[in-house]
């Protein structure tokens, strides 16, 4: 009855078919569609901007009654950035001071909360939640506020006694490790999405594998190193490219609050000084995403794969031939 | 005979003992158990001091504040801190305001989306990697790049300081962090059974319909997890909302972050010099109230997030 049903439905979509369009061309059709909105989107609101805004890096800004005019001002605006505001230089490397010790340090305290909570055991879930509570509640605002109101904790709080210990040290050597612990502890609160990936990824690693290796004979430490970590090494790139994204984009960055602030009320530069500098902030973030991609991507993966592609090639040929 | 027997007897309970306590390859003992206890519960408080402390110390009345000898309990509750803290803020409106920039956007984001990732991953799309492509370079331009010609563009068509910026952005896919919702549809539509839809299609029913009638209550934990993210995300969004829309709306964290200024208005400067100045356990307080409404979501509905990331499969590539 109901194969009778499906045959009955395939002659009928057969014969409705319109314009003699195969399936495979509709297929098309109606993907493209399901996408175009995106399409549109991205061009109107990001790509146009994304080139917009180096134009108006380079030129002067001038709002008329007429219109926008935009007068040639070459790389002013840039030099002004880098080499006139002394504030903007400071900021921005202070901003990617934060970024290069807080992305490895955020993933790797999110490689190990996952291995901990990566085990069937009681209070599991409590400790999930908690270690993904940030997620939810961060934001620019909080985080300064925080920062403001905490700031005579972490004096108070148990770094005293680590300062107490470490008190031989000369001050000049202390007051920046302490003022480190301070940021760090509210820079973890960034490892709530990548502590869940990780979560997630190891829970696909095959048992048997680890099962295997201990009874060759190898020891926890020598799994994690030579199973956990090459298998999660791909995930390990998203995370610092995930963590690096989030940590410079963040509101309350420095170098994003400056961007902001001279955005309007830079009555003689406006947008045009606030342009140059998110570019140039723009390119750091890519340039340290394109250095963590070096590092950290599967180059041995990569070739293999190009050496299969080539040797399947040549047995191609060759078998014509 | 018998003696061996006892010792045997004690013997065996002491390898057992000493497995429970050491355990052996496969389990780890009571010392492991303890250790990873110890640490999680080490790094978890560590991890949440900073609310704790906030919780503490906005409970705290001012005499607290300045006596020495209190430094975690307060000696009374006093919810001094938060009365006026509510007023500074004005929570009412805030709410309403953070309600309305992020309960409707979060749902466009979350539908055009569903849309992009089921056409990429079910249809020959052409120049698929291309898309592909873009969609990660989306991701990777900070936002700060795109905001200040966003600016210019929505002022010239009139669009500053109204909702709609956020809203347009939303519904063409373009809101906060599109591309990892994009991904997550687009790796869970990938990874479902295709023979469904192909099936429902033979039936007669047309693309469209197979989308909404058969894919989508498929995917409901793709769609539970991608709103209640963007919810949260565009929640607590202040840089793009507080440039493009504010005037038509001042959201909770917005308001947080005119904390001071807003407190000086409203507190004459007799009240704050008769000992009403602004301190800490106020500006906690109010940064908890703002924290408040997301904490109550996630308590509700933390099973969604947290467990959310892994059924999607988000992790894919």
């Amino acid at each position: 009855m109901v194969l009778g049903n499906r045959i009955g439905g395939m002659q009928m979509s057969r014969r409705k078919k319109p314009h003699g369009l195969t399936n495979k061309h509709r297929d098309m059709i109606a993907g493209s569609l399901f996408f175009l909105p995106w399409v549109i989107g991205f061009c109107a609101i990001t790509l146009y901007p994304l080139i917009y805004s180096i134009v108006i890096s380079f030129n002067e800004v001038s709002i008329r009654p007429t219109g926008t005019v935009l007068t040639p001002r070459g790389w002013r605006y840039y030099i002004d950035a880098l080499m006139v505001d002394t504030e903007f230089r400071t900021l921005l490397l202070e901003s990617i001071r934060r970024i290069l010790v807080g992305a490895p340090m955020v993933v790797i305290f999110a490689l190990i909360v996952a291995m901990l909570l990566n085990r069937p055991f009681k209070g599991r879930t409590f400790f999930r939640v908690i270690f993904f509570l940030p997620v939810v509640i961060i934001s620019g605002p909080m985080m300064d506020e925080l920062m403001y109101g905490t700031s005579a904790m972490s004096l108070s709080f148990d770094f005293s006694n680590i300062a107490g210990v470490i008190q031989a040290l000369p001050r000049v050597l202390l007051e920046p490790l302490m003022s480190f612990m301070n940021n760090m502890l509210t820079i973890l609160w960034f490892s709530g999405v990548q502590t869940q990936i990780f979560i997630a990824v190891m829970q696909k690693i095959d048992r048997n594998m680890y099962e295997a290796a201990s009874i060759d004979g190898a020891t926890a430490w020598e799994i994690f190193w030579r199973i956990t970590l090459p298998y999660l090494r791909p995930t390990i790139l998203l995370n610092v490219i995930y963590t690096i994204v989030e940590l410079g984009t963040f509101s309350s960055d420095g170098t994003n609050v400056k961007i902001v602030r001279h955005m309007v009320s830079d009555i003689a530069r406006p947008f045009s000084f606030s342009a140059a500098m998110s570019w140039i902030y723009a390119i750091s973030l890519l340039f340290m995403i394109f250095i963590a991609f070096l590092v950290l991507n599967d180059w041995k993966e990569v070739r293999r794969v190009r050496y299969e592609k080539h040797q399947y090639h040549r047995q191609r040929i060759n078998s014509k031939g | 005979m018998k003696n061996t027997s006892i010792i045997g007897k004690e013997l065996t309970q002491k390898v057992k003992m000493r497995k429970i306590v050491f355990g052996n390859t496969e389990k780890g003992g009571l010392i492991n158990e303890i250790a990873i206890y110890g640490i999680l519960f080490g790094l978890g408080f560590v991890y949440i001091y900073p609310l704790l402390y906030m919780l503490s110390l906005s409970l705290m009345s001012t005499s607290d504040l300045v006596d020495a000898t209190v430094t975690w309990i307060p000696t009374g509750f006093s919810f001094g801190s938060f009365d006026k803290a509510a007023k500074t803020l004005g929570v009412i409106q805030g709410l309403k305001d953070s309600v309305i920039m992020s309960l409707v956007p979060a749902l466009l984001q979350t539908v055009i989306l569903a849309f992009a990732g089921y056409g990429m991953a079910r249809f020959h799309v052409p120049f698929k990697k291309f898309w592909l492509v873009l969609m990660i370079v989306a991701f990777l331009i900070p936002t700060q790049v795109t905001l200040i010609p966003r600016f210019l563009l929505f002022s010239r068509y009139q669009l500053l300081k109204t909702i709609w910026p956020p809203y347009l952005m939303a519904a063409l896919g373009q809101g906060v962090k599109s591309s990892i919702f994009f991904f997550i549809y687009y790796q869970f539509f990938q990874s479902y059974p295709k023979s469904l839809d192909e099936a429902a299609q033979i039936d007669g029913a047309g693309r469209v319909k197979v989308f909404i009638k058969i894919a989508i209550p498929m995917a409901k934990p793709a769609i539970v997890v991608s709103y209640l993210f963007s919810f949260i995300w565009f929640w607590n969004e202040t840089t793009q909302t507080s440039q493009l829309s504010s005037g038509a709306v001042q959201t909770l964290p917005m308001r947080l972050s005119d904390f001071v200024t807003a407190f000086s208005k409203i507190y004459s400067s007799t009240e704050i010099s008769s000992g009403g100045a602004l301190n800490e356990s106020i500006r906690l307080a109010g940064t908890l109230i703002t924290v408040a409404p997301l904490l109550l979501l996630y308590i509700l509905l933390q099973r969604y997030f947290v467990e959310g990331v892994e059924r999607t499969g988000i992790t894919g590539e």
